[in-house]
């Protein structure tokens, strides 16, 4: 098999596997595409196939770096031309893989899209006159059942206005997150006391902070 | 209900609803009139909670160790009703959400 051909069929096999381009569901299509014309036979190009899909879940199982990655497909027998041809493809792709395999374990909404639009409302039938800047905002939601039968339904759209003040406390929570992603620890909660819901849900929103990434 | 209402919300701390008050008293009395008055609206958010958490392992890997934002949201919509809604956002998904806001704010501020 050929360098060239070799990176090929890594390349069908990260989008038949993992980005699930349904137009590359038959392995067939592999020999077509990548094969045509070649003397290698179906039973030789499926198994070559079938080991990198083993090694590459391996991988990925462990999520292991591009040294480790190195001495997994030593240990199997793939020539040193493959080797090189792997460890390529594992040092591209290793992110985006993880990427994936972390996402399909997704089971909450994921937002699909987010858009928004800032209006100033200006009379209304009761109010002859305000000013008030309002911002409304729609999230496109999936839902990630597996079902693809059921994936049309399970879309939704939420709408929601914000005035100056939503807007500015809703930015204050964002503001909040990015800081502790970005390892700021020190940013110091404020925890009133004299309303058990408040005090519940910043609890609730703090109970991960302990835990180290 | 109405502007009042999610300013009582719990992630505001009482320093901000103060603040807030105090605005309102002094800007915005014309806010008290559109409550009053009942403006229609396409739906009001009226709670925001967060989660942030790493997700550890799973069947498929077991090195996962990826952050994840939840983010539960309840809006009130037109027929006042509380339509409660919650999603997950990865790290990059976040940061764009952030930035929307980021947008979205800096755009009123010039309001």
């Amino acid at each position: 098999m050929e360098a060239k051909q070799f990176q090929s069929l890594l390349g069908f096999l990260l989008k038949r596997e993992y980005e699930k381009d349904e137009s590359l569901s038959s392995l067939s299509s592999l020999q077509e595409m990548i094969f045509s014309g070649s003397d290698l036979t179906e039973e030789f190009i499926l198994s070559t196939y079938n080991k990198c899909i083993n090694i590459i879940e391996r991988a990925s199982y462990s999520d292991v770096d591009l040294t480790a990655f190195e001495s997994l497909i030593k240990d199997n027998d793939f020539t040193q031309q493959q080797q090189e041809g792997l460890t390529k493809f594992w040092k591209t792709n290793k992110k985006k893989i993880h990427d994936i395999v972390n996402r399909r374990t997704r089971f909450n909404n994921s937002l699909d899209k987010m858009s928004w639009r800032l209006d100033l409302k200006t009379k209304s039938k009761d109010v002859e006159e305000m000013n008030e800047p309002t911002a409304i905002v729609e999230l496109d939601l999936t839902k990630n059942l597996r079902s693809s039968t059921e994936k049309k339904q399970q879309q939704q759209k939420i709408r929601f206005e914000m005035d100056r003040n939503q807007l500015q406390d809703t930015l204050e929570q964002i503001n909040i997150i990015q800081k502790l992603i970005n390892g700021n620890g020190d940013y110091i909660y404020y925890r009133p006391s004299e309303q058990v819901n408040r005090r519940v849900s910043i609890k609730h929103n703090t109970e991960y902070l302990n835990q180290s990434f | 209900m109405g502007v009042s209402f999610y300013n009582q919300n719990p992630f505001a701390t009482p320093a901000k609803v103060s603040k807030n008050h105090r605005k309102l008293k002094r800007t915005s009395s014309i806010s008290y009139i559109i409550m009053d008055k009942q403006i229609f609206n396409i739906g009001r958010l009226i709670d925001f909670q967060w989660k942030l958490g790493v997700s550890v392992s799973s069947n498929k890997c077991e090195e996962l160790n990826t952050p994840f934002i939840s983010v539960f949201l309840k809006v009130l919509d037109t027929n006042n009703q509380t339509i409660s809604q919650s999603f997950e956002l990865t790290l990059p998904e976040f940061q764009d959400f952030a930035q929307q806001f980021k947008d979205m704010s800096a755009l009123m501020e010039s309001l």
